[in-house]
């Protein structure tokens, strides 16, 4: 893949966006694994992009093999809904309505079954495709409990007029300051719209006092008491945190494809010409084997029957290529060191549900590259 | 190495011998890898003095082992549901250990630098084999040890009391990607109270009120 960092027209952009968008701002709400993880130890600033496996900075398509670790015998259930979880991140296709039993943080956990194929689409959204939590996570440093505000660094309480956690009237409180890292549509705050707008840096930030619509005081996240406010029903991004049993979540909210939308803006973050060469796209692909074209290997691992644990992923973000001063906008998920894959690990010992899709590898319309051999 | 040997009694509680009760210390040494750790813990019923807890991020469920001095080990399963929700409890059981049972948990911990790390100094470790970046700590969730002694020392470093607390992220995860012994003590850990605490329930006869499926 031919490398085509930004021009200079595009670093200028990058520079003047960079000013704007620093400097701390009350903060839509998609968000960038290893951006809250680095933040604290002071690697990186709110507003890095983490890119797929294998992006160095060039435009073109970004491969990413993705296989079932041999470790149990089980873990070849999870073929099928890996395979359709790769459909549906390659497919970058937005929704609605698409979630089944969907919860929120503030309502009581199910029990039951746990849906494979809902788990593995949000780890792929953090090991594959870079992006993290809408919503604010318990870990969050100075974070008091799990909820459905939109995901920042350092607010230590928030002020909801409204009792719709997430949405445009919140008010993200810290005595010091609160690090914006959640990006939001500039027009309209809006994390559900399906149109033909082109999401990169001129038209989402995460600048909530450049860039918010008048009247909004944050960042609205896509979780599914805001998407009923703004008459979706069943509707939560794959990428908010909280899962559980029942829920059936096997589509992409238009903030979860408009995410991963502002890293394919290449290195300038703009998608469209005369910038484009930094464009790139992406091709997951189910790999059989884990050999050493393979990027991530997913498996089930015993990590304890009554944790609540139900997976992870295990990564780190690098630069993407070198970048100088405080402009460390890029920055691409890793296997950690000493692994030779991104890992994605499912709790083996909770109740699954595997789904109904069958494994598929494509020999039904001839394709025999996953088979050793083929007769006749 | 004063030892206790006693019998669980089935239903509430230790019978502790009275002379035990008096003294209201346990005392133990430790003669692990590196040979010259010490410690003492209190015999008091009320003293807590070893807690092992995990929470998932991800779906609220936060376990819970708290020990106390007379050996009694309570277990509570709960659910966050965050915000100004309060946590729902879904279990709650309480068991004994024997004394070398109890014992054993702080060997396994001070064995494995938990009680002499900080969470700090994991951390650090961590950046450092990864040359200064941070794993994503997403998903997972994270565990906290905490100890309770009434002295602790090793190699003449004398600390009375001493107590500890690390908390760690996805520790089960982080054993089998790093080779440090503090997130290998967190893994055994849970898989020791688990072991024993379900042992224990055994031992004393207790109903289990078991769930179907996944919280």
């Amino acid at each position: 893949m031919n490398m085509h960092r930004s021009s200079s027209l595009g670093l200028l952009t990058v520079c003047l966006a960079l000013v704007l968008c620093y400097f701390p701002s009350k903060s839509d709400a998609g968000t960038f694994v290893g951006v809250l993880e680095q933040i604290g130890d002071g690697n990186v600033i709110p507003y890095a992009i983490a890119h797929p496996p294998g992006y160095s900075g060039s435009g073109g398509v970004l491969k990413v093999d993705i296989c079932i670790h041999d470790t149990f015998l089980e873990n070849y259930m999870l073929v099928g809904p890996l395979q359709a979880a790769i459909e549906t991140w390659n497919s970058l296709t937005p929704t609605v309505s698409e979630c089944t039993a969907c919860i929120v943080w503030g309502e009581p956990l199910p029990s039951g079954a746990l849906d494979s194929e809902t788990s593995i689409l949000h780890e792929l959204g953090h090991c594959a495709m870079g992006i993290d939590h809408v919503n604010m996570v318990k870990s969050t440093p100075f974070l008091f409990a799990s909820s459905s505000f939109t995901a920042s660094y350092g607010a230590t309480s928030v002020t909801d007029a409204n009792g719709i956690p997430g949405d445009f009237d919140d008010i993200q409180n810290n005595a010091v300051d609160v690090h914006d890292i959640s990006w939001f549509r500039r027009d309209s705050n809006n994390p559900f719209t399906i149109d033909a707008v082109v999401a990169d840096l001129g038209t989402y930030s995460r600048s909530t006092a450049a860039y918010l619509p008048a009247g909004h005081n944050y960042a609205a996240n896509a979780n599914r008491l805001v998407a009923a406010s703004l008459g979706f029903s069943n509707t939560q991004a794959i990428m908010y945190s909280r899962s559980a049993p029942l829920v059936v979540n096997r589509a992409l909210t238009a903030d979860d494809v408009n995410t991963v939308k502002i890293g394919m803006a290449g290195a300038d973050l703009l998608a469209g010409p005369p910038n484009d060469a930094d464009n790139y796209t992406f091709q997951l692909r189910y790999r059989a084997v884990c050999d050493e074209e393979a990027e991530i290997r997913v498996e089930l691992f015993p990590l304890g029957a009554e944790s609540g644990v139900i997976g992870g992923c295990d990564a780190r973000v690098v630069l993407s290529y070198p970048q100088g001063g405080i402009l460390k906008w890029h920055w691409t998920v890793t296997p950690l060191v000493g692994s030779d894959f991104l890992g994605i690990t499912f709790n083996k010992d909770l109740v699954w549900d595997f789904g109904d899709r069958i494994y598929a590898s494509g020999f039904e319309n001839g394709d025999f590259s996953d088979w050793s051999a083929a007769v006749p | 190495m004063t030892t206790h040997p006693r019998s669980p009694i089935r239903g509430r509680r230790f019978r502790l011998g009275v002379s035990l009760l008096l003294l209201c210390l346990w005392s133990g040494s430790l003669h692990g890898a590196d040979g010259d750790a010490e410690f003492t813990f209190s015999a008091d019923p009320g003293a807590l003095v070893f807690l092992y807890s995990s929470f998932a991020t991800n779906t609220g469920v936060e376990r819970t082992f708290s020990l106390f001095g007379d050996g009694r080990l309570e277990y509570r399963l709960l659910v966050h549901s965050g915000e100004q929700a309060s946590a729902i409890t879904h279990r709650a059981e309480t068991s004994y250990l024997e004394y070398l049972e109890m014992e054993g948990i702080l060997q396994l911990a001070i064995d494995h630098n938990l009680m002499e790390t900080t969470s700090r100094a994991i951390r650090e470790e961590v950046l450092r084999i990864n040359y200064g970046n941070p794993p994503l700590e997403i998903d997972c969730g994270y565990s906290t040890v905490e100890i309770y002694l009434t002295e602790f020392s090793r190699g003449g470093d004398i600390r009375s009391p001493a107590v500890n607390k690390i908390t760690i992220f996805c520790p089960i995860l982080q054993a089998r990607n790093y080779g440090l012994p503090e997130h290998e003590g967190f893994r055994l850990l849970d898989e020791r109270l688990t072991a024993l605490r379900d042992q224990a329930k055994k031992r004393s006869g207790d109903a289990t009120d078991e769930e179907g499926g996944n919280l």
